[in-house]
């Protein structure tokens, strides 16, 4: 009762009243700006972020593992387009579990001389396409996905070439 | 208790209850960091530094083709009329085909905010060939910047290299014909030895696995000659020794050149040369 009436008192003062007030404001304002910097600082999703790194570098790693193998060079000695393309997909069909999709398309850098200055720059033409699947919405569709971008230099002694090719993988988790 | 006295303790629990959320904001903000994106930038520092030491090999394989198409014969009938075996020396400009293979990467990884810059000076393609220590090399460096994961200044150093050294050649006669022995190694960039050269990959530069070959041959008269039987002994470190027999002459000392080609598993050629003397 004592201490009621004395901070009876107290409150009786309006200017005291005002600061605590004041101090109420001051703590909404400042938890309302750590709320909303938490949200901007952390992922809507930490484990869809963390399932998307590790398909990332599941497809580098893949992507490394077919340029460090000799696997490569075998296939693209062949020349033939349609055969890069299906024995690219045989390979990924090994090495990837099964409820991964995925989508691989190899481009071949090509020189192009852009008139009327005759500037020489560099396209890059689809060269084939792998994928196990018949739409490709579904990887777009899918929450964890993985992109990976290999460039692989090739050249072949007896007819002159040398190019570089640039492999754009795609993986994607699904349930199958 | 009256009702000014009741605000009180509602906003103490408040503030209380305030603060003590902010902690564990500040707690959480701390310990989720790691959750961020995952940022591939050294899978695109891996690739971009293996592709550029492929790419240099790759020049250096076909430049090295070219020159032992046609380029070494010719060089070689002046290095024989000359008497000279201190070898020739060929440098080749390769700046178009390392322009071709930044402007591809360039487009490979447009959100990366890639600059490549190659040090112009310290482009070299150099090939020593027709001697008894006979290389091919190329040399380069490569900066790379990813502006967008804010990493400058990675420097990736090009070396591929392959060399021959003869060590001794010596000329025994044996009956009617005289058994050349033949001591060379073969190594590549930083001493690393090559231990691909066999008896299967003898005289067959094509059609083959591998790129790996090795072939020699000696004059004789106007007619260079390339023996059939020829005994290949691997001894470690890149180390060989061949051995191989020629028919006797028919009068004094035997006197020729012999020409080693080796190439490497990469396609990179050197062409060396030692001077044979019956002993």
């Amino acid at each position: 009762m004592l201490l009621s009436s004395q901070f009876g008192g107290w409150l009786n003062n309006s200017k005291a009243l005002l600061r605590m007030i004041e101090a109420v404001l001051a703590a909404i304002i400042i938890l309302l700006a750590f709320t909303v910097s938490y949200h901007y600082a952390t992922p809507p999703n930490p484990f869809t972020i963390r399932a998307k790194g590790e398909l990332e570098k599941m497809a580098y790693n893949l992507l490394h593992r077919l340029a460090e193998e000799k696997a490569l060079d075998e296939i693209l000695e062949k020349n033939d387009a349609e055969l890069l393309g299906n024995e690219f997909a045989a390979a990924l069909r090994t090495l990837l579990p099964k409820n991964i999709v995925y989508n691989l398309t190899i481009y071949k850098a090509e020189i192009i001389t852009i008139t009327p200055h005759n500037v020489r720059s560099v396209g890059l033409v689809k060269l084939c396409n792998a994928a196990n699947i018949e739409d490709p919405d579904t990887i777009v569709r899918a929450s964890e996905v993985g992109k990976a971008v290999l460039t692989y230099t090739y050249s072949q002694l007896e007819r002159g070439e040398f190019y570089t090719l640039v492999l754009h993988l795609t993986i994607a988790r699904v349930e199958r | 208790m009256n009702s000014k006295a009741q605000f009180i303790i509602v906003a103490a629990l408040l503030i209380g209850i305030m603060v003590t959320s902010l902690a564990v904001s500040i707690y959480l903000t701390a310990t989720q960091h790691q959750e961020f994106r995952y940022q591939a930038y050294k899978e695109i520092i891996i690739n971009i530094d293996k592709d550029f030491k492929r790419a240099l090999a790759r020049i250096l394989a076909l430049a090295t083709y070219e020159y032992g198409q046609n380029e070494v014969k010719d060089k070689l009938k002046e290095v024989l009329s000359k008497g000279d075996t201190n070898g020739y020396d060929i440098k080749a400009d390769f700046n178009e085909k390392l322009s071709y293979w930044c402007q591809t990467l360039i487009q490979s990884y447009p959100d990366a905010g890639l600059q490549l810059s190659l040090k112009d000076e310290e482009n070299l393609l150099e090939c020593l060939w027709l001697s008894s220590k006979s290389f091919s090399v190329i040399y380069s460096e490569l900066t790379v910047n990813l502006i967008s994961y804010g990493l400058y200044g990675f420097v990736s150093e090009g070396r591929i290299q392959l060399n021959v050294t003869i060590d001794r050649v010596s000329a025994k006669r044996k009956g009617n014909s005289i058994t050349i022995s033949l001591e060379f190694h073969v190594e590549r960039e930083y001493g690393e030895p090559v231990s691909s050269l066999s008896k299967d990959n003898y005289n067959k530069f094509t059609g083959q696995d591998t790129l790996a070959g090795w072939a020699i041959s000696y004059n004789q008269t106007e007619n260079w000659i390339q023996p059939e039987e020829v005994n290949i002994e691997y001894s470690a470190g890149g180390k060989y020794t061949i051995t191989f027999e020629v028919p006797k002459k028919p009068s004094g000392k035997l006197s020729f050149y012999l020409v080693l080609r080796v190439r490497d598993e990469r396609g990179i050629l050197v062409v060396a040369l030692a001077n044979v003397r019956e002993e």
